[in-house]
């Protein structure tokens, strides 16, 4: 029997979820946060979403940039994504603060993050209110990927990434390879 | 530029349409950004169609603007057929000296020509946009004919080594530099973004209207603030641009390709914390600047913008109370 429940605090944990670093430079400013909630939008156009409470920093900075890039980290970075998820950019330089390595990226201004195994550049184009989070939606420019993450059916190779998930409440996990199936439906 | 030259079914009309409609906006862009690279009134040459002595830069920009009417002709006509209009753009260059400028404008008139005239229609099928087609394309015919009297006048002249505005050496450095330009992309997008809706809701003319009155005043915006970033120093910046050895600037992303907001509730919601980030980039600008001229003119903007948010908060409302309203 289901237990059902009217106290909402925490209807959103049906993690786990993979985790991105996402964030964006405007002029000198450049901020970066971890997000679990996030989803590809459409194909073609190809479109990312990324949710972002209206209180941090990366708000500010991706509403100005008009840009942004989503970097998804592997299991080996935990800590970076616990130190970008809770340290707050108003505070303290977080760059600098949690050795975040950032390179060029191909097409747009913002960097990408060097420990990323996959990153996105998205052009900002449209940003919606739900709630206490903004949906920031971006058209996707460009793909990074790290040599050999993908399986020529393009699916990640889980023997090479272990993805980073996140399971509410400060917890990490991670997949298991052995656990992998291709199934068709007859 | 994909051709289409036989025109027999509505699928076919589309798909030439759509593919002058990306090239319509994408030039109407690229010419903009030219004139705002080429200074202002140095470069005089005698017009063959005005039968007069013009400035190449405001010229330039007049052209640029008739690519902006083809674009709204486009669109509405793709509309009514029951099509999707496109906006994906082309690679957009800016060459170092004026005259390479002018030769690409040139040749992109040249091109889109080609593609409109040697479209074939099968006799008394859709002769409203054979008509009109062949309109735009005598508009394109003397805009050809303009550049190619600029080039010549610069060649006499000998002012054909003459250079755009340089970008500002140490830009990234100067705060209000920067916020200029994150305005500047912002008064283009939503030029653009305006201008698509008028596209959407044409059958409704008065929303139409006062969305084209929007996209209007970011276009001026967007014009002002061009002179504004030369006083500061700078030249408009073409986004997502690569400067390859010999200073060439090209872009194979310099707009967006997708506007969102399908519906009139999900388009006017969009315009809305596009507008705000404007006002708040405005309002950030403002004090950073000591010159009292920009200044104010930095203000009339601001002021406008709220102006435009006031509208599209009650355009929103407004729509919301109706049922059935799509």
């Amino acid at each position: 029997m289901k237990k059902i429940t009217t106290n909402l605090d925490n209807f959103q944990y049906f993690y786990p979820y993979t985790v991105n670093i996402v964030g964006a430079q405007s002029g000198e400013q450049i901020n970066y946060m971890a997000c679990a909630w996030h989803s590809a939008l459409s194909f073609d156009p190809p479109l990312f979403g990324v949710l972002i409470s209206k209180k941090r920093l990366t708000h500010q900075i991706i509403s100005q940039a008009r840009e942004f890039t989503v970097n998804f980290i592997g299991f080996d970075q935990v800590k970076l994504s616990a130190q970008m998820g809770r340290i707050s950019g108003h505070d303290k330089d977080k760059i600098k603060e949690c050795q975040v390595e950032l390179a060029p990226a191909k097409i747009i201004r913002s960097p990408i993050l060097a420990q990323a195994y996959v990153c996105l550049e998205n052009r900002l184009i449209d940003v919606r209110p739900y709630g206490d989070h903004d949906l920031f939606v971006g058209e996707v420019l460009a793909v990074h990927e790290d040599e050999g993450c993908f399986d020529l059916n393009g699916a990640l190779d889980a023997a090479k990434i272990q993805p980073l998930l996140y399971l509410g409440s400060d917890l990490y996990i991670t997949i298991a390879p052995e656990s992998l199936k291709h199934v068709l439906p007859d | 530029m994909q051709k289409i030259e036989k025109i027999q079914t509505k699928d076919n009309a589309i798909q030439l349409l759509n593919t002058a409609l990306e090239h319509e906006w994408a030039v109407s862009f690229e010419y903009i950004i030219h004139a705002y690279s080429t200074p202002k009134a140095k470069l005089f040459y005698y017009d063959p169609i005005l039968k007069t002595t013009m400035d190449a830069r405001a010229q330039t920009i007049q052209i640029g603007i008739d690519e902006m009417y083809h674009s709204l002709q486009l669109g509405i006509i793709i509309k009514q057929l029951g099509g999707t209009p496109s906006f994906k753009s082309d690679e957009l260059f800016r060459f170092p000296k004026v005259i390479d400028n002018f030769y690409r404008d040139k040749k992109t008139e040249d091109l889109v020509t080609h593609l409109y005239q040697t479209a074939e229609f099968e006799d008394g099928v859709f002769p409203k946009i054979q008509n009109m087609i062949l309109n735009i394309s005598y508009d394109e015919v003397r805009h050809a004919e303009q550049f190619t009297a600029m080039i010549c006048s610069m060649k006499n002249e000998g002012s054909e080594d003459t250079l755009c505005f340089p970008s500002y050496p140490d830009a990234s450095n100067r705060e209000d530099v920067q916020i200029l330009h994150q305005i500047m992309r912002l008064e283009n997008e939503l030029l653009h973004r305006y201008l698509k809706y008028v596209i959407d809701f044409s059958e409704h003319q008065d929303l139409c209207q006062r969305l084209y009155k929007n996209s209007i005043n970011h276009m001026r915006h967007w014009d002002k603030n061009a002179g504004i970033l030369i006083k500061l120093g700078d030249v408009i910046q073409i986004e997502n641009a690569e400067k390859d050895v010999n200073g060439v600037e090209k872009s194979t992303n310099p707009m967006p390709s997708f506007y969102p907001g399908e519906d009139r509730i999900s388009a006017l919601e969009t315009l809305i914390p596009t507008e705000n980030d404007l006002i708040l980039l405005y309002e950030k600008l403002i004090p950073k600047i000591s010159n009292k001229d920009i200044t104010e003119q930095l203000n009339r903007h601001l002021a406008l913008k709220r102006e435009h948010l006031f509208t599209q908060e009650w355009l929103l409302k407004n729509a919301k109370k109706i049922k059935g309203l799509t």
